[in-house]
């Protein structure tokens, strides 16, 4: 390169600019929508032996929270055009919701929490309840 | 014999070759990008190589040249030796890469380059931030310590890390009789994969041999690889991406209850927990194996559909 940071920086910068800009205007920027078959699909990668029984899709489709009946969930969420997911025992992880959306607490570095919008206030207090470790075939009428 | 830092002067091919592949990409649809995925790719590519000049590749230096000035052997600096110096370095790499996959403290600047679910050009300018020391010291200064001039090491490990930016690609297939020798893009996607099936497979860094020679080989088959980490980080921030194992590493340090905790969670191999609540590839392999074989005896697939 010139030999002076700062402008090899700069350089870099503006050549890192470029690239994105092509990659944006070639069609490159998506985003994965979480439907049932994606999320069906990335747990069978992810986590082989969790068996869903249910699965609440995020109403946005950014997101899909599984429970199966053996104690544990699931939540699948979007990055970028990717989906990526993470596992835990109901009960285990903090769960709230406001009206119809779902948060569950992750603790993690670049993740503290991520969400999952039910189609009303009942759907996500039943989900809740199932995720704060409830009996998951008790529906409470919620279909 | 003079050792030009050959990196700086590759860039413009780099950005060449990145173009060439996001264009074939658009119109052959082969192989795949995502802005954000390239932009936080770049990003990592250009601070991996100013994060060693606040003193990390002077302390790597000076590791070579104290290693060299108790040297074991004057070796001259021939063509022929520069040859030698990269094979030598190549199976230097080999050790390198795979104890970078089973032990945490290694991983943890590793992590970086696979943190992409993405396979391409731009994954390849993925790098950490960090790592260059305890490598040097407990990997390279015993090839100095042999009578490698360090400029010559420095230099075979810039060709290494050259000849592997081409192979992160799935523009190319299968290579033929190249690959019995070489490491190719095909080899290389199943080390991206995170399918139980190729983890932690194919260190190699140019020459392929080494994985057949210490039983970590693994073609790639009809199976397509999904590309990431087991447990994929979910952001495109560079600083998330550059220390999110560290800081793991030190908030389980903190909590550790034992010595013993702390040894494992430093350097047990990535996913080891005091309970095993927590999955290692060895135990994700396992499960696989189970989950297969329970598959194979239900005559159905391993994953039921939703009620």
């Amino acid at each position: 390169m010139t030999g002076n940071l700062v402008l090899d920086l700069a350089i870099s910068l503006v050549g890192i600019a470029i690239l994105v800009l092509i990659s944006y205007f070639l069609g490159a920027l998506r985003n994965a929508v979480v439907t049932e078959a994606a999320a069906m699909e990335r747990i069978a990668g992810d986590e082989p032996d969790f068996k869903p029984t249910d699965w609440l899709i995020d109403s946005g489709g950014k997101s899909a929270i599984g429970v199966s009946g053996e104690g544990e969930a699931v939540i699948v969420f979007s990055h970028g055009d990717r989906l990526a997911s993470r596992r835990f025992k109901t009960g285990e992880r903090a769960v709230s919701h406001d009206g119809a959306l779902i948060t569950i607490a992750l603790d993690e570095l670049a993740l503290k929490a991520l969400s999952c919008a039910a189609r009303d206030e009942t759907t996500a207090a039943h989900w809740v309840g199932v995720l704060r470790g409830r009996d998951v075939n008790s529906r409470d009428g919620v279909s | 014999m003079a050792f030009p830092d050959i990196i700086p002067l590759a860039i413009p091919a780099f950005v060449l070759l990145i173009l060439v592949e996001m264009l074939a990409w658009r119109f052959s649809g082969r192989g795949d990008f995502e802005t954000r995925d390239a932009a936080a790719s770049l990003i990592m590519g250009l601070g991996s190589q100013i994060a060693p000049l606040f003193g990390g590749a002077a302390i790597k230096l000076a590791i070579l040249y104290a290693a060299y000035e108790q040297r074991f052997f004057t070796l001259p600096t021939t063509w022929w030796l520069v040859v030698l110096c990269f094979v030598v370095d190549d199976l230097r790499y080999y050790w390198w890469h795979r104890i970078s996959h089973e032990r945490r403290w290694f991983w943890a600047s590793h992590v970086v380059h696979h943190s992409s679910q993405h396979y391409n050009l731009t994954t390849a300018l993925r790098q950490t931030w960090t790592g260059e020391i305890l490598a040097a010291l407990l990997f390279k200064a015993p090839l100095a310590l042999l009578g490698f001039h360090p400029l010559m090491l420095v230099f075979v490990s810039a060709l290494n890390l050259l000849y592997q930016f081409w192979i992160h690609t799935e523009m190319i297939g299968r290579m033929g009789p190249f690959e019995w020798v070489f490491n190719t893009p095909s080899h290389h996607r199943v080390h991206h994969a995170t399918n139980p099936k190729y983890l932690d497979a194919n260190y190699a860094g140019t020459l392929i041999i080494w994985d057949r020679l210490f039983g970590t080989f693994v073609p790639e088959d009809e199976e397509k690889p999904r590309y990431g980490i087991v447990k994929n980080i979910g952001v495109f921030n560079p600083f998330v991406i550059a220390f999110h194992e560290w800081i793991a590493i030190a908030r389980d340090v903190i909590s550790a209850k034992s010595w013993r905790e702390v040894s494992g969670y430093l350097f047990g191999p990535p996913g080891w927990s005091p309970d095993g609540s927590r999955l290692t590839s060895a135990m994700i392999k396992e499960r696989w194996r189970r989950t297969d074989r329970e598959a194979s005896s239900e005559g159905g697939p391993a994953v039921h559909p939703a009620e």
